[in-house]
């Protein structure tokens, strides 16, 4: 974390300059807001003990998480992290629970059946996994069955969330 | 082959020679039979395996594929570098240049419906997964739809695994407003402790930075 930091700050002055991260938000139409999760999906005891860099999770990750045992074999699913974000109409959306996996969504309006269709790429270290077109409707998840990990797998979890 | 022959070759093709023309350039060229014989089978397959009309996936990227198909082939000098060279393997060098763009296309078509997963969704109420594409060839991915869970699941299968040493961490990471041209500003974490910079190379690939806003300079930055 230490050298992140580092590698951060001595960084930092040039993406302020080039990127010029104080430039005025804009009035951005958002579609939709997309809730997306980085799930530890693992076996490791004891159970229910917490994982290094998970995050909280709240009584809706607690209906995420019992859904997503429905799916995976793995018998606890830790939240290293979650962003809950705008998608807007004229703008690509960046979804970053975390810098490792996130995601890149693109709406293509509101889906004649109901909810919104959107184009999604999971990038992860610098690369795009996988790519996917969706119609995305409320409370159904999406679950992408990510990498192995440790001992276990990450899952990403994508959905509309509540006000999209 | 003379201009005559080469025109007549064409309307061949085509289906508008008559046939005693036809017969005679044949008997000149009995190479051609096999050639076109050979171009019939492939129009087949392609119409066996693709079959019933269908979307490509990502159309900029398949275009983008066949454009270089194209631009590799007139590097490599076919056909026309071979064209009446006495060393030419055919005759007919162009006729195989089509037949190899055509092959090539197919081939090309064949990866991206082999790599791009489609979801039956006729009844489903959820969320539906309309086309899922894997770049890495060695990456496949299964679609289904859980009832138990509702939910719509896709697995990916055959990514190489991050070792175990490596640490992921993650935050919840508040919602941002683009900047003006829709760029990415600083993404803050709930809490405000540290913020993502998402940084894109002149390829438009994306990096993550992690800030640790405890550093002063940093959060003034911000």
């Amino acid at each position: 974390m230490r050298t992140a930091g580092a590698l951060a700050a001595f960084l930092f002055p040039f993406f302020s300059l080039t990127h010029g991260l104080r430039a005025q938000e804009t009035s951005a139409i958002s579609d939709a807001k997309c809730w997306g999760a980085l799930v530890y999906a693992h076996d490791e005891e004891p159970a229910g003990a917490s994982v290094d860099g998970a995050v909280e999770g709240d009584a809706h990750f607690s209906g995420i998480s019992a859904r997503l045992s429905k799916v995976f074999s793995e018998k606890h699913f830790a939240l290293l992290g979650q962003h809950t974000q705008d998608i807007f109409r004229e703008y690509e959306s960046w979804v970053v629970p975390s810098k490792e996996l996130f995601l890149k969504v693109d709406s293509k309006g509101p889906a004649e059946t109901g909810g919104m269709q959107l184009h999604i790429q999971l990038w992860h270290d610098k690369k795009v996994i996988v790519k996917t077109d969706a119609i995305l409707k409320h409370d159904s998840p999406l679950f992408i069955g990510g990498p192995k990990w440790r001992e276990g797998r990450l899952v990403f979890v994508v959905m509309l969330a509540n006000g999209g | 082959m003379n201009p005559s022959d080469e025109e007549k070759l064409t309307r061949w093709i085509d289906g508008d020679l008559p046939d005693a023309e036809a017969e005679e350039l044949l008997g000149r060229y009995p190479e051609l039979r096999g050639e076109k014989e050979a171009a019939q089978k492939l129009a087949g397959l392609l119409k066996s395996e693709l079959g019933k009309e269908q979307d490509i996936p990502f159309p900029d990227f398949f275009n983008h594929q066949i454009q270089r198909f194209i631009e590799e082939e007139k590097q490599s000098g076919a056909p026309h570098a071979a064209y009446g060279e006495a060393t030419e393997k055919s005759l007919f060098p162009w006729f195989t240049f089509w037949r190899n763009l055509a092959a090539g296309a197919f081939l090309l078509l064949l990866g991206f419906f082999i790599g791009t997963a489609f979801l039956d969704t006729d009844g489903q109420e959820g969320s539906t997964v309309l086309s899922a594409y894997t770049p890495n060839p060695a990456v496949a991915s299964k679609l289904f739809y859980s009832d138990a869970a509702r939910a719509t699941v896709l697995l990916l299968d055959g990514l190489q695994a991050i070792p175990a040493s490596h640490t992921i961490t993650g935050h919840d990471t508040a919602n941002y407003r683009p900047g003006t041209s829709g760029m990415v500003p600083a993404l803050y974490s709930v809490g405000k402790e540290t913020a993502y910079v998402l940084v894109k190379d002149e390829a438009q690939i994306p990096t993550v930075y992690e800030v640790d806003l405890a550093v002063p300079p940093l959060r003034n930055a911000l």
